[in-house]
């Protein structure tokens, strides 16, 4: 047995325990972003670190094993400091939406690419709920802010999310008022990544979310707007900027519980976005990716389905490997790394 | 194409676990292809345990391995500290463009030669270096481009890569010696080496000829020395083929030559021959060796680098009748593990890779530990830029190095060795290979030692090229297959290392003093040095040094005393400015606390460290942002991106940097740069991130005005290349050569008249000023102060 301090208390514990597993026997917590429980330890967001007082050393908790006589110090100053860089370091390096531009625009804060996808997905009456709890005179008073930021424009024209809209309240078809959705429409975290302008080589990735055959549709029915199928392809064109886990992401949690602000520290040179479509097992958007390694934890023995790291340092990236025959060891795979991905850099496509 | 599953079955013999030799296997198929085939990785994936991505993650971290196909021959351009500061990057550039390359192509279009950077080719007196294939060109200058791929593809028809022959010329008691380390080959001592056999055979002369390793004195390779009755009786410096006639003719034409003329000249670079400045140069003889004016040789002790420029690095028989192997002979016959233990304790022995921890605890904590299998590693990963020592050693005197290994290993109980060295260091893993054959040839590797029970096993491990390996952790994460990427201690390795054993990992030159410590004793060894750092430290001094090379220092001695007395003060009459000690972790010492002792304490109190003993000299032409820039963009580009810390906190501080350097930085800038890199110091989880900023931190702190200076848009030393810009005076004659040399058609000339620098068209290559005969031509900050 080890004896140590922590936080003034004393704690005894087994040999080859992390300073986190002994902070936890006497109930003290300390934030973590990249450790799991269940997997090894990969001391890479160093979110966790704590101060060891005797040698004056900082460690990660996480993987730091408990020396006798350890005199651990788990919060000050300091440390803070070094958890919230540790966390806005990270975000310099993040490059996406958390959510995407138009939403963010909206001032009702409409989740315009959900509703933009059910429209498509022809599902009107789940898309109408949207708009049940937002009064009738937002989109007249807001001059098209949306539009305006709708990174489509990039490439051809926004799209005509105000018509779409319009589309939605003419119709029909009745709201239903499913939870879920309308949860997701809700988040109370405020941190909001957004990466700043789109690069011409990022194009062809965003294209990948969306029908590039047309730019912007016009409707033939001018006075009553889109019909049924010329919403669901004016729909189609939008890009899925937002992230598929912007309410699970454990980053985004982060920077909210630490204040942080993604532009503290400006890289030069960015990495480009790229999004990867392993259809159908999962997308991979490596720029969201902060190098926990879980992914490679959970395919490692696998030869048919597993991720590596390429390269390293600043240009260190998340890469899959599979075999193209999809088998259903292969899906369970991957929902498994869904799951387990703090971040969105690996989602499940739909 | 070769059958490559009986390959695959070669190397899996030889491991129990299959990820133990995807290094090894990945060498292999780049070796034959100088890159790796896709097909064949999956070919691997099918045979073995090992998955594709396994593959690609551990492809992809070294700098060895590549995925697409090179050109036929590969040329490095070292960009090494040594190198950088005597303008590599300005022949890198050059190459590109005579090989016209754009931004994102490595190879040209031909296919017959592939361009890359490396870290060291550990040739730092012979800067700027180049290496294409195997053969390496020294002081290389932009207009010697075409030149050298002329020289490159000449040799590479009539090939011959034999450094190993020995050619025992058996006659009377006279020797010549002719040093053929990597610098001495690099010079060109080869053929110097080729045109004494020839001169031998045509005058019907036949004197032993040997070749020794490094010699130390870099800086004036080749070296030929030539020795009668046991005495040197010439040495002679920079040699050429051309010279080896009149040297032979002059010492061995007839007996009645030998006469010893003995001059007293108390300047050591009078005391070398140099053939090439004067052609009837044969006038002066001197044995430096008896002789103390020799500073160079004078302020030295020889412990790890004993005998140098003596032994003949592969002979055996040499080495033991020089007291080789009598220490090992002693601990396994004589002496208890306790005991040994014990010596290297009070020794005061420290690691000599960089941190200094010391070695007799380490030792003795190893031998404790209870397992069935205990493993010693020799880290030879030399991978600072500007260092140079281990692969001196380890081409010089690797039997010193194994008697240090093995007596390692029969203190703490292990019976198996791992030589962890660099591929890069061609020379030195075939110098080691050869030493361990002719080891197992006498009896003393895989066969009971001195008729006990202690049997020692060795092999050498390539490494793949990762800075991070020279770190314990992450050098047996990559002998395991995996990432070099460390992990937090403890579990320290001489607890739970390599495959999970207990593992002891130490330095080539910890070991390489080994020997001496036991044959002198610990209480010799600990009087010389300080309170807390004991015996000699190794140092490859370099930069703009007048006598560079391999130097073995007791501790205690001053800066000053290294760079006046053993380096011979900065050349070309230029201002001494400081001392880049320690490399990438290292930090600049500036020339006013030159009087800092080199002890582990007074190195860390100055900011430095005392790293594995890279010394770079700098002169007032170098620009100290300039400095911290390159060595952050080294641990930059070698971190192994684990921790965000290294990851990405290196990564802004370069970007901070580069703002400074293209005087677009502000004063809250510096602040910021300032604190980020405290921040990194503390929060990264290995060495390499902790002491990434030091470069930084010490030049903020000794040399503030220059950053301020950057900031208002001047760089004092002209050397940034968006401050300043070239400039031709009115003492130009007009002579046209800078115009030929422009490869921007920058230049606006007219025969016997003033020329002009076009400066929308100058891309700051150097050249004008490099050949301006009248120095005419000068580099001038855009901004005035």
């Amino acid at each position: 047995m080890i004896e140590l301090t922590i936080n003034n208390k004393q704690v005894r514990v087994e040999e080859n325990t992390t300073i986190l597993n002994a902070a936890e026997i006497l109930g003290i917590k300390i934030p973590t972003l990249c450790f799991m429980k269940c997997f090894s330890a990969s001391s890479s967001c160093m979110v966790c670190v704590v101060f060891e007082k005797n040698s004056g050393k900082i460690v990660p908790a996480c993987s730091a094993l408990c020396i006798e006589g350890m005199n651990i110090e788990t919060e000050n100053d300091e440390l803070h400091l070094l958890r919230k860089n540790a966390v806005q370091l990270l975000l310099s390096e993040h490059n996406g939406d958390c959510i995407a531009p138009c939403q963010n625009a909206c001032p009702a804060h409409i989740n315009i690419p959900l509703m933009n996808r059910l429209i498509s997905d022809e599902q009107f009456s789940t898309a109408k709920s949207f708009l049940s709890e937002i009064k009738n005179d937002v989109c007249s008073t807001c001059n098209l802010q949306c539009e305006k930021v709708c990174r489509r424009k990039n490439i051809d024209e926004p799209v005509a999310i105000k018509k779409l809209i319009e589309f939605l309240r003419n119709t029909n078809e009745k709201s239903t008022s499913e939870n879920a959705v309308l949860n997701s429409v809700k988040s109370n975290l405020k941190f909001n990544s957004s990466y700043g302008r789109m690069r011409e080589n990022e194009k062809s990735e965003y294209l990948k979310e969306a029908e590039n055959k047309y730019a912007r549709m016009f409707p033939a029915d001018t006075t009553n707007g889109y019909s049924k199928e010329e919403a669901v392809q004016e729909a189609l064109r939008c890009m899925h900027c937002d992230c598929r886990k912007n309410d699970a992401c454990d980053l985004r949690i982060m920077a909210d519980q630490f204040q942080a602000k993604q532009r503290t520290f400006v890289i030069e040179n960015r990495q480009n976005i790229t999004k990867i479509f392993h259809a159908p097992l999962l997308v991979l958007e490596p720029q969201k990716c902060i190098k926990c390694g879980v992914c490679i934890q959970i395919t490692n023995s696998s030869k048919d389905f597993s991720f590596s790291f390429r390269e390293k340092s600043f240009q260190v990236q998340i890469e899959l490997f599979h075999k193209e025959e999809i088998s259903d060891s292969l899906i369970s795979l991957a929902k498994k790394c869904i799951e387990h991905c703090p971040t969105g850099a690996i989602s499940a496509i739909k | 194409m070769k059958n490559y599953t009986q390959l695959i079955n070669e190397f899996k013999k030889k491991s129990e676990n299959d990820k133990g030799y995807i290094i090894p296997i990945l060498q292999a198929i780049q070796n034959e292809f100088n890159y790796l085939p896709d097909e064949l990785l999956h070919e691997i994936t099918a045979q073995t345990t090992i998955t594709y991505s396994e593959l690609i993650g551990v492809a992809s971290f070294y700098s060895q391995f590549r995925f697409t196909p090179s050109g036929k021959h590969l040329i490095k351009v070292c960009v090494g500290t040594a190198c950088h500061v005597k303008g590599a990057m300005h022949v890198y550039d050059a190459f590109t463009r005579h090989l016209n390359l754009n931004e994102t192509e490595d190879t040209d279009k031909e296919k017959l030669f592939t361009l890359k950077q490396v870290a060291c080719l550990g040739c730092c007196t012979l800067a700027p270096a180049v290496q294409i294939d195997d053969i390496t060109y020294g002081h290389v200058g932009q207009k010697d481009i075409p030149e050298i791929i002329n020289d490159f593809l000449n040799k590479s028809i009539t090939s011959e890569k034999n450094i190993q022959k020995h050619h025992l010329k058996n006659i009377s008691d006279a020797e010549i010696r002719i040093g053929l380390g990597s610098c001495c080959v690099a010079s060109g001592s080869e053929e110097v080496n080729k045109a004494l056999e020839k001169a031998m055979d045509t005058a019907g002369i036949n004197v032993k000829v040997k070749q020794v390793g490094c010699v130390g004195m870099c800086h004036n390779v080749p070296l030929l020395e030539i020795e009668k009755s046991g005495k040197i009786i010439a040495s002679y410096a920079k040699v050429k083929p051309e010279n080896i006639k009149p040297i032979l003719l002059k010492h061995f034409a007839s007996s009645s030559v030998f006469k010893r003329i003995v001059t007293s000249l108390q300047n050591k670079a009078e005391q070398f021959y140099y053939p090439d400045l004067q052609s009837t140069a044969l006038k002066k003889f001197l044995d430096y060796r008896e002789k103390h004016v020799n500073d160079f040789l004078q302020k030295q002790v020889h412990i790890a680098t004993e005998h140098k420029g003596i032994l003949n690095p592969l002979d055996i028989d040499e080495y033991i009748s020089k007291e080789g192997f009598a220490a090992l002979k002693n601990c396994v016959t004589e002496t208890s593990r306790e005991e040994i233990i014990t010596t290297i304790i009070k020794s005061g022995l420290r690691g000599r890779g960089g941190a200094g921890f010391p070695t007799g605890e380490k030792w003795a904590l190893f031998s404790k530990q209870q397992a069935d299998e205990k493993y010693i590693i020799c880290n030879a990963d030399e991978g600072d830029p500007g260092a140079f020592m281990d692969r001196m050693l380890l081409e010089s005197f690797p039997y010193r190095i194994i008697e240090g290994m093995m007596i390692a290993a029969y203190a703490g109980g292990a019976t198996k060795g791992i030589l962890y060295v660099r591929a890069e260091y061609q020379l030195a893993v075939l110098r080691m290979k050869t030493a361990i054959a002719e080891m197992v040839k006498k009896g003393m590797i895989n066969s009971p030692l001195f008729n006990s029970q202690f049997i020692f096993n060795l092999e050498i491990f390539e490494g793949a090229g990762a800075f991070i390996c020279g770190e314990e952790t992450a050098l047996i994460a990559s002998m395991e297959g995996k990432r070099g990427m460390p992990h937090i201690r403890p579990p320290y390795p001489v607890q739970h290392g390599l495959n999970g054993k207990p593992t002891l990992v130490n330095n080539v030159e910890t070991f390489a003093s080994v020997p001496w410590i036991i044959r002198n004793g610990s209480t010799i060894y600990a009087n010389i040095g300080t309170t807390f750092s004991k015996g000699t430290k190794v140092f490859a001094l370099a930069g703009k040094i007048a006598r560079g090379g391999l130097i073995e220092v007791p501790m205690g001695i001053t800066i000053k005393e290294i760079v006046e007395d053993i380096g011979g003060g900065i050349s070309g009459g230029k201002v001494f400015k400081a001392v880049q000690i320690g490399g990438p972790s290292g930090g600049c010492i500036p020339a006013s606390l030159s009087e800092t002792t080199i002890d582990y304490q007074s190195l860390t109190e100055a900011g430095a460290m005392m790293g594995s003993g890279g010394l770079v000299v700098l002169d007032e032409s170098d620009c100290v942002i300039d400095i911290a820039k390159y060595f952050l963009n080294f641990t930059q580009a070698q971190s192994c991106g684990k921790c965000v810390y290294c990851r990405v906190g290196t990564k802004y501080m370069l970007s901070l940097l580069n703002k400074l350097s293209s005087g677009k930085a502000k004063m809250e800038d510096l602040q910021e740069l300032e604190k980020i890199s405290l921040q990194v110091k503390k929060g990264s989880l290995c060495g390499l991130g902790k002491s990434a900023p030091n470069p930084v931190l010490t030049t903020l702190k000794y040399f503030r005005d220059e950053y301020e200076a950057h900031i208002s848009g001047i760089c004092p030393a002209k050397k940034c290349k968006d401050l300043i810009q070239y400039e031709i005076s009115t003492i130009c004659i007009g002579c046209t050569k800078c115009a030929q040399n422009c490869p921007a058609e920058a230049i606006d000339f007219a025969p016997y008249e003033k020329h002009f620098i076009k400066q929308e068209l100058c891309i700051k290559c150097d050249i004008c000023l490099q050949v301006c005969p009248t120095g005419a031509v000068s580099k001038q900050n855009i901004k005035h102060d």
